[in-house]
């Protein structure tokens, strides 16, 4: 193929405005599928995706193209992940484009995603096409969209494309357009290797399979390569390109996207954003703007049944393989035994860790709170990383406590200013900006503890403005902040399972929550229980689980004292498998409460 | 050797929603309902004669409880025999204290003529409430004034009643169980049972309350005040559910949370044997050989359907299954039946039978529960009313001894 007869391009869009629709028309008009074939969202890659609607990425795929020039053109679509959790990995894939499809919902306008993405993509010199779509619904206001592409995004939408994916409208001047104004890519086929890894995916046959863009010179098969990042040196097995199957070829050339297999085991032997050369003749230096990824988000992922923690292990390990972002590391729990502290990339892809877990491994597990690293610089000026609760020293050997920030921007209708505005305030978010996008819609632009933004913020912004409002959001670093470790004693006696960190302005109101639940779900013992929520050795709240007044105690002649004894062997057993905490027996089922996160969205 | 006998009598007229005791009900065909009975006399008899072959001549009884089941559904002629046979089976001489359960409304002053001049002691009435509204919902077929009618006749008889009560019921309120404990003292027992109602899944009332979602009340209210009202009236707390003026505590009972032996008698009845003996049997043919094997600690229970009982009693003793506590386990279930009582564990006793190594094991444990549920001194430890009420969580402390 003719390196000038190659367009590249990716698709940036919010989270429903239609992105899998469209490129399933994209596919269908260009006679990529055979239409016996075709299925809904065909590109979405896992189950849980189309399940749920939502695309977290599109698979790659080539589609061949007869232009009304009548020439053929290899049209090559490279999905950028539509969530903000993967936003180094949109960053990636732009850089493997000469251009972007900008997809825009009439109906609901830009999104606070979008406009960070659509800016990523300008920034890294793309051409950006705007797409206006959905404009079959009744509820389309086209013009208001193109307004808002001029005025949020900046970018002139005089010749936005008005496309109805759905219906199949538009789709063709689509193709048109990438051809005639994204730019073909340029490369030197003589110069050495360098071929940008944007995806890597684990295939149960063939190991590790890097998805490439060949910036300058040719992958073949057989070729000895060097990954840059990582010092590994492999030879090819297998190149190909996205059909979208894997098809092998003989070679890509520079501007060529495709893929390679050579034996690579696990997806921690290649990294998204690295280079590819050729080990014999080594490009000078490696393609710009690598970074290791790192997590942000961490929390416990514990079998339900302890015996399972073996299965929880392979589970993770597997998945791994395909998800190289998730980090793990084994851990113990007082309430919950063995299980695995594991950092993610943010929450959405906690959850989608979690639930692929549950689904594609079969394994019932319980997920903690999600919290954040702090940093701690202690009265003698050594800095700690603290993960948890218990790695805070005692509160007067604390000089400075650290937390990530992260920059929030959230797009929303203007009749709910005023209540988000009261939720970021609650959240300890910091005022930065409010301009108007257009008449009845706002950006807000705040700083906030991203620990507050983990915790039930999304939940909240959403039930706050009916699901009107998007949002984005970049860190900015770690800030100093008062916080506080809030432990809780039960029966006088600590129990770290319990102990969270949090601003000392809210400790009270944490922990008031805290020993009110906790009251709920110790069942009464034979004596009162006092729960306390303290700082350091200060008291600030206290209940008491009052004592046991009467057990249901029945008759017990004969036969009866056989089947009391096996009752009384069943709560026996019941209470064996409960937590002491002193002399408190506390149900797993307690903990699990406690320690879940609350609700199904994050 | 000594025994206790508990006899089961399998018939009720109708069965109440809430009961799960095995029994037949026999209903309006009495026909049907005497050959049934028939057969089960006629299996008594044998069951009796056998236990009678391994003991090698008539075991001698302390005491004897013929429960139910409704016992008094039997006529006055059917108890002539059934007494004969029992007379023929076994040594009644040092009979101390015999109960018949008895309904009142089956009850009969030719029962009680009959069991006045036998061996039997003492009447245990159903009553349950005497509140009518509280017996319909139960859906028992007496009503107050009867019930207080059959506990008038019985006391005039002469022999020592006991009353059953229940508590917890959806209708109850403190005012009604205040009027049901009251009447019943006011009638004279000398021993007032009190149950909290439990609704087993397996019975009528239980698998209507689970598919309405209903839950019944909170007995604490209940069994407290009964604690407290049955004791200023002269019934003290002798056991969890067992209030007695001093000198009426049942001894069969007691014989249960004392592991004494009680053999067993009648479908579905339960037994324990404390000592040891070895029998052989042979089938009326003498080709078949069987052979129990009775030893320290052994619960037995009789196959449990009258027709199992009926065809197995023709050749064998109806043994439907036995368990021996060993270990562990026998200790501790000593300790927990002794402390149901309010004499409880008693220290020299305990130690004699299972160790001072045991005994001190045991009292750790209560130790470290709060006082006020047990009292722990020299002579050994019982639980306060507190402690009663809270049995069960005492109770499981104890049992983790046993792993």
């Amino acid at each position: 193929m003719k390196q000038e007869n190659i367009r590249n391009f990716c698709i940036v869009a919010h989270i429903d405005h239609g992105k899998s629709t469209l490129a399933d028309r994209l596919i269908e008009v260009t006679h990529t599928v055979a239409s016996r074939d075709m299925r809904h969202q065909f590109l979405d890659s896992l189950a849980l995706e189309r399940e749920r609607g939502i695309t977290i990425k599109l698979v790659p795929v080539r589609m061949d193209y007869r232009a009304r020039d009548g020439r053929d053109y290899v049209l090559n679509l490279i999905d950028t992940p539509g969530h903000v959790d993967f936003g180094y990995e949109v960053s990636r894939s732009l850089a493997a484009c000469e251009g972007a499809l900008l997809v825009v919902d009439a109906t609901q306008g830009v999104e606070a995603q979008t406009v960070a993405n659509a800016w990523q993509a300008v920034e890294q010199g793309l051409e950006v096409i705007s797409v206006i779509n959905k404009i079959d619904l009744p509820s389309a206001r086209p013009e208001n969209a193109r307004k808002e592409i001029a005025d949020v995004v900046g970018l002139d939408a005089s010749d936005a494309i008005l496309t109805s994916a759905k219906e199949g409208t538009g789709i063709e001047e689509i193709l048109e357009r990438i051809v005639s104004s994204v730019p073909a890519p340029e490369g030197d086929p003589s110069a050495p290797l360098e071929a940008l890894i944007f995806d890597s995916v684990y295939d149960n046959y063939r190991g590790v399979i890097c998805y490439v863009r060949v910036m300058n010179g040719t992958l073949r098969s057989g070729q000895n390569i060097l990954f840059m990042a990582t010092g590994g040196r492999y030879p090819i097995d297998e190149v190909g390109v996205f059909r979208p199957g894997f098809t092998p070829v003989e070679q890509l050339g520079p501007g060529e996207v495709g893929y390679i297999s050579a034996s690579l085991k696990t997806l921690a032997e290649t990294h998204v954003g690295d280079t590819i050369t050729d080990a014999g003749r080594p490009a000078a230096k490696p393609l710009p703007g690598y970074r290791k990824v790192k997590s942000v988000v961490f929390c416990g992922f514990y079998p339900v049944e302890r015996d399972a923690y073996p299965q929880l292990r392979d589970a993770l390990e597997k998945l791994c393989l395909n998800d190289s972002a998730i980090l793990f590391e084994p851990e113990t729990s007082v309430a919950l035994g063995f299980g695995f502290r594991c950092g993610f990339l943010g929450l959405l892809h906690m959850d989608v860790a979690s639930e692929r877990l549950r689904r594609e491994f079969d394994v019932e597990l319980v997920a903690t709170a999600p919290n954040v690293v702090y940093e701690i610089v202690d009265t003698k000026g050594t800095v700690i990383e603290a993960h948890r609760p218990g790695d805070f020293p005692e509160a007067g050997e604390i000089a400075e406590v650290r937390e990530p920030f992260i920059k929030l921007s959230v797009f929303l209708p203007s009749d709910y200013v005023g209540r988000v505005m009261q939720l970021l305030q609650e959240k300890r978010g910091v005022y930065k900006s409010m301009d108007y996008l257009t008449q009845d819609r706002v950006r807000l632009v705040y700083e906030m503890p991203l620990a507050e933004f983990i915790i039930d913020f999304h939940d909240k912004l959403k039930s706050q403005t009916r699901g009107y409002a998007s949002l984005d959001y970049e860190f900015v670093g770690l800030r100093a902040s008062d916080l506080v470790r809030v432990d809780v004693l039960v029966n006088g006696e600590a129990a770290d399972a319990f102990s969270f960190i949090c601003h000392r302005d809210a400790a009270y109101n944490r922990g008031h929550t805290a020993v009110t639940k906790l009251k709920e779900l110790i069942p009464s013992q034979l004596f009162e229980v006092p729960i306390q929520a303290s700082i350091g050795k200060r008291v600030i709240v206290r209940v008491n689980v009052k004592a046991l007044r009467k057990d249901v105690l029945a008759k017990c002649y004969g036969g009866d004292i056989t089947r009391k004894r096996k009752l009384l062997e069943k709560q026996k057993e019941g209470k064996k498998r409960m937590k002491q905490i002193g002399r408190v027996s506390i149900p797993q089922e307690a903990f699990l409460a406690f320690l879940q996160i609350d609700g199904e969205e994050k | 050797m000594i025994f206790s006998l508990y006899l089961h009598v399998p018939f009720c007229v109708s069965r109440c929603g809430y009961c799960s005791f095995y029994s037949r009900a026999t209903g309006p065909d009495v026909r049907r309902g005497d050959a049934l009975v028939e057969a089960w006399l006629a299996g008594v008899g044998r069951e009796a004669e056998r236990i009678g072959r391994i003991w090698e001549g008539r075991p001698p009884l302390r005491t004897v409880y013929i429960g139910g089941g409704t016992p008094t559904v039997l006529s006055p002629a059917v108890w002539a025999r059934l007494l004969r046979v029992l007379e023929g089976a076994f040594d009644v001489s040092g009979v101390r204290e015999a109960t018949v359960e008895a309904n009142p409304c089956s009850l009969t002053d030719d029962h009680l003529r009959l069991w006045r001049d036998s061996f039997v002691t003492r009447v245990s009435l159903g009553v349950q409430s005497l509140r009518d509204d509280e017996l319909s919902w139960l859906g028992r077929r007496h009503d107050a004034r009867e019930a207080l009618l059959a506990i008038e006749k019985t006391l005039a008889y002469g022999f020592d009643a006991s009353a059953d009560l229940i508590f917890g019921l959806p209708l109850q309120t403190l005012r009604t169980w205040h009027d049901s404990l009251h009447r019943v003292v006011a009638s004279g027992v000398g021993h007032v049972s009190a149950y909290q109602l439990t609704l087993s899944p397996h019975t009528p009332l239980g698998k209507s309350f689970e598919q309405k979602n209903f839950e019944l009340p909170e007995g604490y209210p209940f069994y407290r005040f009964a604690q407290w009202y049955l004791a200023l009236r002269g019934l003290a707390q002798y056991e969890i559910a067992s209030f007695a003026r001093p000198g009426g505590e049942c001894l069969h009972n007691l014989a249960y949370w004392r592991q004494e032996n009680v053999l067993a008698l009648g479908p579905s009845a339960w037994g324990y044997l404390g000592g040891g003996w070895e029998s052989q049997e042979r089938s009326p043919d003498g080709s078949s050989c069987h052979k129990f094997k009775y030893c320290g600690g052994l619960r037995y229970h009789n196959v449990s359907t009258l027709e199992e009982y009926i065809s197995v009693s023709e050749t064998q003793l109806p043994i439907a299954g036995a368990e021996r506590l060993q270990g562990r386990a026998a200790k501790t279930e000593a300790a927990i039946l002794a402390l149901r009582t309010r004499w409880g564990i008693d220290a020299a006793a305990f130690t004699e039978r299972w160790g001072r190594e045991c005994r001190e094991e045991i009292l750790g444990v209560l130790k470290s529960v709060p006082p006020r549920l047990v009292r722990i001194d020299e002579s050994g430890a019982r639980l306060t009313p507190a402690g009663m009420r809270v049995g069960n969580a005492i109770w499981v402390e104890l049992m983790a001894l046993d792993d």
